[in-house]
C-alpha cells in the first residue's frame, strides 16, 4: 500500500511540476523582468510555465513587487481565491522583506500577508534569478508527499 | 432630478430614465491589462462606458517622504523605481535638479553619456510600451519581437553599469563610470540593426486592419485639451503640439545634437503610436551623434558627493581639495548646499518628469515633489474613454503609457 500511495504522490507531484502555471500579480518593477522572464529571450513556455491572469486556473502565485498596505487585502483576497494546492513565490527584495521601502505605507514582506514557498531576492531579481526560483518550486513540489484529495489543503492560518 | 451629462456630446444619461439601468463595474486593481495597479470604477451601459473613474495609490510607497530622511546622494537609488522602465531618465532628471541647486556643472563627456543613456532607455520603454499596447489589443507577435531588441538594449545597460533596470548610473556631477570602448561600439553597431527592427513593427501593425480599427478614431483628444489636461511627452505630441522638453528648455548634450520631434495630427490613438515610432528613430539618431561627438575627458565633475567611493579613498580626496570638502557635504556640518527652492524638468519617455526641491541648507532635501507624468494622465482617462466601449478602454489606458509606480511614488 505505502509503495502504491508513493507512487501515486510521484505521479502527481511529476504532472503538478510539469505544468506550473503561475498568476500574474505584478505590482512593481520586479513585474517588468516577469515579462522579461517569460519573454523571448528567457522562454518560461519551455518549462511548462505558463501565465495566466485569472486565480481560479492558476496553482502559484509569483507576487512580483512591492505590496502596500492598500494592495495588501487585495492579495490575499486573489490567494484565497486559487484553488488548492496552490503555492507562492516572493519575487524581488519588497515582497521578500519590504527592502529599501521602510515605510508608512509598504507591507514589510509578503509572508505578512500569504505564506510564502520560495523567495527570490534582488532588486530586481534578473530573470535567470525567477527561472531559478520557480526550478526550486519544482523540487519542492517533487518532494512533497500525500498532498492530494482531502489533503490538499495544507493552510497555514495567519 | 439627478442628470449626468456624459462629456462625449452625443451621449446623455439619466438615473430617471426608466429604460436606463447603470451597470457599475470595478476592473483592477489586480488585472493583467491595467498596466500595474490601476483602479477604475466604471459605470456602463450595455457596453459603453459612460463615467469613470480611476483610484490610484495602490502602490504608493512614501518616496517623497522617504527622500527626506536621506542625503542627495542617498536619494537616487530611489529615482530609479519611480519610473522603472527608463530609469535613466529618472537619475537624469533627480541628478540634475540637485546639480542646478548646488551649481556643478558636468563635464562634457559625462553630458555626452548621460545623453546616450537616456536615449536608449527611452527606446528599451517604447519597446515595452508597444510589446504591452500591442499585447492588450491582441497582437502576441510583436511582444516577443519587442522584448527580443529590449533584451540587447537592457545587456548594454549590464555592460555599462551592471544592472539593468535599476540602474543608478547618471550621478550628481555626471556619470559613474566611464565606458568601454567595445561597448561603444557594439552600441554603434545595433543602431542600423534597430533601424530595421523598427520598420518590422511597422510592417507588423501600421497597415495592419485590426491594429487600424482598434486605434484610429479613439481616445481623441484636440491639442487645447490636452495642453488644458496638463498631458506632455507623446500624448501631447499625438495632438499636434510639439512641446519638447528637449528643445525648450535643453539639457546635457541635447543642445549639440540634432533631432526632430515628431509631431501627429488628429491625437488619437493611432497618432500617438505613430509619434512613438517615430521618437524611436530619432533617439537612435542622437544615440549615434552622441558617440560620434564623444569628447574625451572625465565623466563626473570633482566636487560631485560620490557615496560609492572607498572611505580611505573618499579622506583622501578629502585632503586633496580643501576644508569644504565632500564629508563636510555628507555629514551636514557646513553650508554647502544654498537655501532655496528650485523646479527643473527632463522629457522622460512618458512626458514631463519634474523634481520640485526644497532645500533649508542641510544635507538633506526639506522637500522633494515629483511631477510625474503618469499620474497627470490617468486625469485625462474619462475624458478620452467616456462614449467608447469597453474594449476600447483597453487600447486608451495602454496608449497613455502609465507606470503606477511613477503615478503613486
Amino acid at each position: 500500500m505505502e509503495l502504491f500511495l508513493g507512487k501515486l504522490d510521484d505521479l502527481i507531484n511529476w504532472a503538478r511540476a510539469g505544468s506550473l502555471w503561475p498568476v500574474t500579480f505584478g505590482l512593481a518593477c520586479c513585474a517588468i523582468e516577469m515579462m522579461a522572464a517569460g519573454a523571448s529571450r528567457n522562454d518560461l513556455d519551455r518549462f511548462g510555465i505558463i501565465f495566466r491572469a485569472s486565480p481560479r486556473q492558476a496553482d502559484c502565485m509569483i507576487v512580483a513587487g512591492t505590496l502596500t498596505y492598500k494592495m495588501a487585502p487585495i492579495l490575499r483576497r486573489v490567494y484565497d481565491q486559487m484553488s488548492h494546492p496552490r503555492w507562492v513565490v516572493a519575487m524581488g527584495s519588497c515582497a521578500c522583506s519590504g527592502g529599501i521601502f521602510r515605510t508608512y505605507a509598504t507591507v514589510q514582506g509578503v509572508d505578512e500577508i500569504v505564506p510564502v514557498d520560495i523567495y527570490v531576492p534582488g532588486c530586481p531579481p534578473r530573470p535567470e534569478a525567477l527561472i531559478e526560483g520557480l526550478l526550486q518550486l519544482r523540487r519542492k513540489i517533487r518532494e512533497e508527499k500525500r498532498v492530494w484529495g482531502a489533503n490538499a489543503r495544507k493552510e497555514i492560518n495567519l | 432630478m439627478l442628470e449626468k451629462k456624459s462629456i462625449s456630446k452625443e451621449f446623455t444619461y439619466s438615473f430617471e430614465d426608466p429604460f436606463f439601468s447603470p451597470f457599475e463595474i470595478q476592473m483592477g486593481p489586480q488585472h493583467p491589462s491595467t498596466h500595474g495597479v490601476l483602479k477604475l470604477n466604471l459605470v456602463l451601459e450595455g457596453e459603453k462606458i459612460v463615467d469613470l473613474e480611476p483610484v490610484v495609490g495602490f502602490l504608493h510607497r512614501g518616496v517623497e517622504k522617504l527622500a527626506e530622511n536621506l542625503n542627495y546622494a542617498q536619494v537616487l537609488p530611489l529615482t530609479d523605481r519611480l519610473d522603472y522602465i527608463s530609469a535613466m531618465n529618472n537619475n537624469t532628471g533627480y541628478a540634475l535638479c540637485v546639480e542646478r541647486l548646488l551649481g556643478i556643472e558636468p563635464p562634457p563627456r559625462g553630458k555626452y553619456l548621460r545623453t546616450m543613456v537616456c536615449e536608449l532607455a527611452r527606446i528599451a520603454s517604447h519597446l515595452l510600451w508597444l510589446a504591452t499596447h500591442a499585447l492588450d489589443i491582441g497582437a502576441m507577435t510583436v511582444f516577443l519581437y519587442c522584448f527580443r531588441e529590449r533584451e540587447i538594449i537592457l545587456n548594454f545597460f549590464e555592460k555599462i553599469c551592471g544592472a539593468r533596470l535599476t540602474v543608478s548610473y547618471p550621478r550628481i556631477g555626471g556619470v559613474r563610470l566611464d565606458v568601454e570602448e567595445e561597448v561603444l561600439e557594439e552600441i554603434y553597431n545595433f543602431i542600423p540593426y534597430m533601424y530595421a527592427k523598427i520598420e518590422e513593427y511597422e510592417g507588423l501593425l501600421s497597415e495592419n486592419r485590426i491594429w487600424l480599427d482598434r486605434t484610429i478614431g479613439i481616445g481623441v483628444i484636440s491639442g487645447e485639451e490636452a495642453l488644458a489636461y496638463g498631458l506632455t511627452g507623446p500624448s501631447l505630441r499625438g495632438s499636434g503640439i510639439a512641446y519638447d522638453i528637449r528643445k525648450h528648455f535643453p539639457y546635457d548634450a541635447y543642445p549639440e545634437v540634432e533631432f526632430e520631434v515628431p509631431v501627429g495630427k488628429n491625437g488619437d490613438t493611432y497618432d500617438r503610436y505613430w509619434v512613438r515610432l517615430q521618437e524611436m528613430r530619432q533617439s537612435l539618431k542622437i544615440v549615434k551623434q552622441c558617440i560620434e561627438k564623444l569628447p574625451e575627458g572625465p565623466v563626473c565633475a570633482e566636487l560631485s558627493p560620490d557615496l560609492d567611493m572607498p572611505l580611505f579613498k573618499r579622506a583622501f580626496k578629502a585632503e586633496a581639495i580643501g576644508p569644504v570638502t565632500l564629508i563636510a557635504f555628507l555629514n551636514e556640518g557646513m553650508e554647502l548646499v544654498p537655501k532655496g527652492e528650485l523646479y527643473s524638468a527632463v522629457e522622460g519617455a512618458k512626458g514631463e518628469l519634474g523634481f520640485y526641491l526644497v532645500s533649508d541648507g542641510t544635507g538633506r532635501p526639506y522637500r522633494l515633489h515629483i511631477r510625474a507624468p503618469s499620474f497627470i494622465h490617468i486625469s485625462a482617462l474619462k475624458r478620452l474613454a467616456c462614449g467608447h466601449f469597453i474594449a476600447d478602454l483597453i487600447a486608451i489606458i495602454g496608449t497613455l503609457d502609465i507606470v503606477m509606480g511613477e503615478c503613486d511614488r
